[in-house]
C-alpha cells in the first residue's frame, strides 16, 4: 500500500492534530513544513509505532519549483495521494488604509495562490485515485473582520476555489470541500488579553474555544468514505460563533 | 478472427467516450473527431483524460492534447507512451 494523505502545512498545531489524527488511525501521511522543523521531530517521536506511516517534506509553497520538486518526489516514489489538505496559511493583520499592496499578496501567496499551484500540480492524480481535497479556510472568510482584508479574501477565495473545483471534477469522482474553524486554541491565540478571551468564550454558542483536534476530526470525515455524497460543501467549525 | 492491442484500445476508448456522454456503445472509427464528429466538449476532455489514464495508465499532458483531433491521434499518442514505458 503505497497510498498516502499529503497535508501542506503539517507543522503548525492544527497540522500536527490532523497528522496525528491521520496516521494515528492507520492512514500514510506525507506532510509539509516550511521552518518549523521542531514539530517535524516531535511527529517523528510521536510517530514511531503508530499504524501509518509519516513523511516529512521541506517546501516554501510560495515557490513553484519547490511544488515541482514535492511532485518529482512523489512521482520517484510512486506514492499515490489519496487525498490532499491545504491546511498552511499566514496573518499579517492591517488596518485596510494601512495595508500595502505587497502586505495584500503576501498572504494571498501562501493562503490561496500556494493552493492553486498545487492543486495544479495534483489534481489529476488525486482525480484519477478519485481522492478528496480539503482546504482548512476560516470563519473570517464567511464575514468581516477589521484588520483582515488580507486574510478573509484568500479564506474566502478558498471557498471558492472549493466550489468551482468541487464542480468541475464531481464527474470524475474527486470531492473537493472546505473546513472553517472559527477561534481555534493555538499560539495565534495566546497574543489575546484574558479579558478580551472570556468575552469571545461568551459569545461562542457551545461556550469553549475549539481545539485543534476539533478541526482534524472534521479532516478525517471529509477525507473519508463517511462523507462520500459530500461536495462543494463549507463546514463550519465555531462552535455555533456564525450563528449569532 | 483475432483482435489487435489497437482495435482492443479502440473499443476501449469508445466504451470511455460512451459512458462519458451517457450514450449507447458505438465503435468509432479512427478518423473520427473527438470534437465535431463525437462531440466533446471540454468538460469531456477533462473526463477523458482521467479516464485514460485510469484504463491505460498513461498520462497526456494538457498541452499534447491540442493535437489529439481523432480517435486515431489518441490511439498513437497512447501507444507512444506505452512504448517509452516498456
Amino acid at each position: 500500500m503505497n497510498d498516502y494523505d499529503l497535508i501542506i502545512g503539517g507543522s503548525s498545531e492544527i497540522g500536527l492534530s490532523i497528522i496525528k489524527k491521520l496516521a494515528g488511525n492507520g492512514r500514510n501521511v506525507l506532510y509539509t513544513y516550511h521552518h518549523n522543523a521542531s514539530a517535524v521531530t516531535e511527529i517523528e517521536a510521536w510517530a514511531n509505532g503508530k499504524p501509518g506511516r509519516t513523511i516529512a517534506i521541506k517546501i516554501d509553497i510560495r515557490s513553484a519549483q519547490d511544488v515541482e520538486c514535492l511532485v518529482s518526489y512523489i512521482a520517484s516514489k510512486k506514492i499515490r495521494i489519496s487525498s490532499l489538505v491545504y491546511n498552511t496559511g499566514l496573518t499579517n493583520d492591517k488596518l485596510f488604509r494601512m495595508m500595502s499592496e505587497e502586505d495584500f499578496n503576501s498572504v494571498m501567496d501562501v493562503n490561496l495562490y500556494g493552493c492553486f499551484r498545487i492543486c495544479k500540480a495534483l489534481i489529476d492524480n488525486l482525480a484519477v485515485q478519485r481522492g478528496s481535497i480539503v482546504f482548512i479556510s476560516s470563519v473570517s472568510g464567511m464575514t468581516g473582520k477589521i484588520g483582515q482584508v488580507n486574510y478573509s479574501c484568500s479564506k474566502a477565495g478558498l471557498i471558492a476555489l472549493c466550489r468551482n473545483l468541487a464542480l468541475e471534477y464531481a464527474s470524475v469522482g474527486l470531492r473537493v470541500n472546505c473546513i472553517a474553524p472559527g477561534f481555534i486554541k493555538t499560539k495565534m491565540l495566546d497574543k489575546i488579553p484574558e479579558e478580551n478571551m472570556k468575552i469571545m468564550k461568551k459569545n461562542i454558542p457551545l461556550k469553549r474555544i475549539g481545539s485543534p483536534s476539533d478541526v482534524a476530526n472534521a479532516v478525517y470525515f471529509l477525507i473519508s468514505e463517511e462523507s462520500s455524497y459530500m461536495t462543494g460543501q463549507t463546514l463550519i467549525v465555531d462552535g455555533g460563533l456564525l450563528m449569532r | 478472427m483475432k483482435t489487435t492491442n489497437r482495435e482492443t484500445d479502440r473499443n476501449e476508448i469508445s466504451s470511455i467516450i460512451a459512458e462519458i456522454l451517457e450514450e449507447e456503445f458505438v465503435l468509432f472509427e479512427e478518423n473520427a473527431r473527438l470534437v465535431e464528429d463525437i462531440g466533446l466538449d471540454s468538460m469531456g476532455f477533462l473526463e477523458l483524460a482521467i479516464q485514460i489514464q485510469r484504463s491505460f495508465g498513461t498520462i497526456i499532458p494538457n498541452e499534447e492534447w491540442k493535437s489529439i483531433i481523432t480517435i486515431q491521434d489518441l490511439l498513437d499518442t497512447i501507444e507512444k507512451k506505452q512504448q517509452k514505458d516498456e
